[in-house]
């Protein structure tokens, strides 16, 4: 067999393979549901949020930019103003019953039905995420909290908590006239 | 003949510091405004007698700040049904008018959720702003005396 033939042979074994791989990666692309999630960080615990209901993120300079409300469920903290739009300031971690602590140092205004701020330490990125891969929740998120979270996803070795936005705001607590 | 009216579409308010933020009051809520000499013997008789009548409120411990400095300030609040409250605040600036229109209304929710009803807006004046109560809702009695 000339050298050829052998190059014609190996081409064609190459070909084959780009060919089952192409159409596989068409197989598994069409499987996945991919959605864009930002990785927020509050008190040493993540939170994912999609995108699409991310409005805005700044750094709160001073800590009396949170008014408290008081008379309020503990998850509220206050509220805040965004040139001249008054929103509710939700403790996102008291509202999933994971954590109490709030060490915030940015401002995450998030809108489904109207605009709720989320206090947080930081921002860790912004990533995709296939929804199948969307575990269920091992984390000690408690029985009022879990309602608002459809499960977990590892990143960097680290639990990310997915949050429910749409469930969050049909529930009964957010649900407004 | 000169009308002092104040037009139907604007509030005044009195408008008072406690604890670093700035809260502005109806007036027409307002009664009398007493004020008593810090760390004396009337102050001292005075805040014993509104807590144990139960009609004493700090806003301080409302808005869950931890401390709790003694006031010089006493705003006596009138109610109809039942008997008249006291806040205890830090210091009046004055009385300032607002137009409705300036003023920005809380969100839908803090409305739902905030019971009984106490802040129902915030007047804007250059870069701060006011926290606008109402204190018609609150009740005299236990309920105030526990949250001291």
């Amino acid at each position: 067999m000339s050298n050829y033939e052998n190059n014609n042979d190996t081409l064609g074994k190459i070909k084959e393979i780009i060919d089952k791989k192409q159409k596989l990666d068409v197989e598994i692309t069409a499987d996945k549901i991919i959605k864009e999630y930002c990785i927020i960080e509050n008190s040493q615990l993540l939170f994912g949020i999609q995108l699409e209901y991310l409005r805005e993120v700044y750094d709160i300079r001073n800590k009396n930019d949170i008014i408290p409300i008081p008379f309020t469920p503990p998850f509220l903290i206050g509220v805040t103003n965004v040139r001249g739009e008054i929103l509710p300031v939700v403790n996102i971690g008291k509202l999933l019953g994971v954590s109490d602590v709030v060490d915030y140092h940015k401002m995450v205004i998030t809108e489904v039905e109207y605009k709720i701020a989320f206090p947080v330490t930081s921002i860790e990125d912004l990533i995709q995420i296939d929804i199948s891969s969307i575990q269920p929740i091992y984390a000690n998120v408690n029985e009022e909290g879990i309602r608002f979270v459809n499960g977990e996803f590892i990143w960097n070795e680290q639990k990310i908590l997915i949050i429910d936005m749409l469930r969050l705001f049909s529930s009964s607590e957010f649900r407004v006239e | 003949m000169f009308n002092n009216a104040i037009p139907q579409d604007k509030i005044e308010f009195l408008v008072f510091y406690d604890e670093g933020f700035k809260f502005g009051i109806d007036l027409e809520e307002v009664g009398t405004i007493s004020m008593i000499t810090k760390q004396s013997e009337d102050h001292d008789r005075f805040v014993r007698e509104l807590k144990e009548a139960g009609i004493l409120y700090e806003l301080s411990s409302l808005f869950d700040k931890l401390r709790n400095n003694p006031k010089h300030f006493y705003l006596t609040i009138k109610k109809n049904k039942s008997p008249d409250i006291f806040i205890a605040i830090d210091e009046i600036e004055g009385v300032i008018t607002f137009s409705l229109k300036d003023i920005l209304l809380v969100p839908p929710l803090i409305k739902k959720l905030q019971k009984p009803f106490l802040v129902w807006g915030f007047g804007q004046r250059q870069e701060e702003l006011i926290i606008l109560l109402t204190l018609k809702n609150l009740e005299g009695g236990s309920y105030a005396s526990n949250k001291l």
